[in-house]
């Protein structure tokens, strides 16, 4: 089987559980899934416990491998991930900043290394960056920024990607880049890509199925009209909203209320 | 648009190039400079020995009086070279250990580490307390890596706990640094009148107690420990991006902790073993190398090398030149430097970036 597939995860950190017993249907080679759902709801717990920064139990098969099972270093390299908070005062150019993301990685030992920088200089030109590749990263703009983090994580190519909330910073121009690119990306190499968004629209624009997360447990899932009714919004969130559709037939959450 | 991204490309490829180029001359002109500093540390003393006839000496050992050859092969280039080894072997330490436990102030001093290698080496010194089985030769310096490698763990058991609170972890390191600098103070209450003499002299940090011996196992310390962090260079700059993405990246960052501190535990305490406690090399050094080469840790490794021994170097020459006809302890030099620079590190810290 391709593709990824949850069952059954649950992690937290100590003795407090946080992800509870989410199970997920696979999802197939270029799929990006959104991962939605308040503050505190374990998004990035769920995230990290995949990448094995968390203890968890439960399965998380990916191309018919537990990813909970492998090594630290098998795991990396079939996953990618990109952490939620992003690093600062880092003395070393953008492009530098990928270049160690790619290098550092045990796989890459031994590997040719001219064609290195041309590499990672690419994926910062495919999120339009290219220009900052010369600049030190602790003088970016935080926008920048993520957009560098992001770069780090997909420069290894991997074939799993997860990112956590890789555009809550960015402008309206990125973010419609960033996702593009992203949809590309899982297209062209047959990718997963797992994301974390905070923007509803965004996520039913650009994921081909949605997860929404509620108290570390999953509150619904499915398609875009599936995932994002009043219903689970009340629910998950707490507020009244109406889902319209534009003329272009674009989902539009219109929150009304708090509750 | 496409051939815009070419274009552009090639010319931040060519700038990376240029970027990588400018690094090896920095970290050259950096090796020159201390070869430099070396011949002048040699040439310069108390005793008068003109800087050719100290020159001509070194190549040529046969043309000096028996006196000359004593002053410079017995006294000037031991305690040059270990000027040179001393800085390195804190300087590196110093940048390993900022990296390993992400704290620009993390350094052999002010971690208190330099002063546990001082109490373990102590024992040694006044009480004749050691491992059983170690030569006694070694005794001191087996002394200092136990106690500094000890207190390393400790802080590093501590960074993990405290989730890597930088302030945290200096508050620990300064509580450290008392309770040893206690420790040392109450074995020298127990010391013996004689033992006690020689013990604050080192105490304070010289270099010149140096002699063949010490130069040559600090020297292998320092020569056998820094491939080994060369070699790990592209996981420590992923270090730098903190634990989860450098973990993302495949880089198991525990056993890469647990060598570091090894490394920089026996840096540490064979520096302390044989010249005492140093300060602010181990701050200082990789400042200056982070400022000048960055943190690609492919140079800033070297370049922290080497700065440490032109920094130490230029305080080995001062500590003689300051006051003639006397060599002021090189620790009081170095403190008289590296205050200034630690206050200024400590004060951009509150500045926002
Ligand atoms: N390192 C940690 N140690 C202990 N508890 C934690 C830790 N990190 C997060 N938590 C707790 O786990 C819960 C879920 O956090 P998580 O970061 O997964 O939420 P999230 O869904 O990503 O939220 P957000 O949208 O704000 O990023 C929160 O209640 C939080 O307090
Ligand atoms: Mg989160």
């Amino acid at each position: 089987m391709t593709g990824l597939k949850i069952s059954g995860l649950s992690a937290g950190y100590g003795r407090r559980p946080i992800v509870k017993a989410v199970s997920l249907p696979a999802l197939g080679a270029g799929q990006v899934m959104a991962l939605v759902g308040p503050n505190g709801a374990g998004k990035s717990t769920l995230m990290r416990a995949i990448v094995g920064l968390v203890p968890a139990t439960g399965a998380v098969e990916f191309d018919g491998t537990d990813l909970l099972q492998l090594r630290l270093r098998e795991r990396a390299r079939r996953v990618a991930y990109m952490p939620q908070t992003l690093p600062g005062g880092i003395g070393l150019t953008v492009l530098e900043g990928v270049l160690t993301a790619l290098r550092a990685s045990p796989d890459h030992e031994g590997l040719p290394r001219s064609t290195d920088a041309r590499q990672a200089l690419a994926t910062l030109v495919r999120f339009g960056i290219g220009h900052l590749a010369s600049e030190r990263m602790d003088r970016l703009s935080g926008g920048q920024r993520q957009l560098a983090a992001l770069a780090q994580a997909a420069v290894r190519m991997p074939p799993l990607l997860l990112l956590d909330e890789p555009t809550s910073a960015l402008d309206l121009a990125h973010q419609v880049q960033v996702m593009r690119c992203i949809r590309s990306y899982a297209e062209i190499q047959g990718a997963v890509v797992v994301i974390v968004l905070h923007d509803l629209e965004l996520a039913c624009r650009w994921a081909d199925a949605i997860a929404v997360l509620k108290d570390g447990a999953l509150a619904a899932f499915g398609s875009p009209e599936q995932a994002i009714t009043p219903d689970t919004l009340r629910q998950a969130y707490g507020v009244e909203a109406r889902i319209d559709r534009d003329a272009a037939g674009r989902i539009r959450v219109l929150v009304e209320d708090a509750l | 648009m496409k051939s815009m991204d070419c274009a552009e490309t090639d010319a931040a490829l060519v700038a990376y190039d240029r970027l990588v180029r400018r690094r090896v001359l920095v970290l050259a002109a950096l090796g020159l400079a201390c070869l430099a500093g070396f011949l002048v540390d040699i040439t310069s003393g108390p005793s008068s020995l003109g800087v050719v006839r100290s020159l001509s000496g070194i190549l040529m050992p046969d043309i000096l009086s028996r006196a000359e050859h004593v002053m410079i092969w017995n006294l000037r280039l031991p305690v040059a070279a270990m000027a040179v080894l001393v800085g390195m072997a804190l300087s590196l330490a110093g940048a390993e250990l900022q990296t390993v436990l992400n704290n620009p102030l993390a350094s052999p001093m002010t971690l208190g580490l330099s002063s546990a290698a001082s109490f373990g080496a102590a024992l040694a010194i006044v009480l004749g307390i050691g491992i059983p089985g170690v030569p006694s030769a070694l005794i001191v310096t087996a002394n200092a890596f136990l106690f500094a490698f000890g207190s390393v763990q400790m802080l590093q058991a501590l960074a993990r706990r405290s989730a890597g609170d930088r302030d945290t972890l200096i508050l620990f390191g300064i509580g450290l640094l008392f309770t040893f600098n206690a420790g040392v103070a109450l074995v020298q209450f127990l010391a013996s009148a004689d033992a006690l003499q020689q013990f604050v002299f080192w105490g304070m940090g010289s270099l010149s107690r140096a002699n063949w011996m010490s130069v040559a196992i600090l020297g292998a310390v320092v020569v056998l420990m820094f491939p080994f962090s060369l070699r790990t260079a592209w996981q420590m700059t992923a270090l730098r991006f903190g634990d989860d993405r450098a973990l993302s990246f495949g880089v198991d960052v525990r056993r890469l902790r647990f060598f570091a501190l090894l490394r920089i535990s026996l840096l540490a305490a064979t520096a302390v073993a044989f010249c005492g406690t140093i300060g602010f090399i181990g701050i200082v050094g990789p400042h200056i190398a982070r400022m000048l080469i960055g943190e690609d840790h492919r140079f800033f490794l070297p370049a922290s090398l080497l700065t440490g021994a032109l920094v130490m170097t230029f305080a080995s020459i001062a500590s003689k030149s300051l006051m003639p006809g006397v060599v002021i302890p090189i620790g009081i030099v170095t403190s008289f430097v590296g205050l200034p620079v630690f206050f200024l590190l400590v004060m951009r810290r509150g500045t926002p970036r």
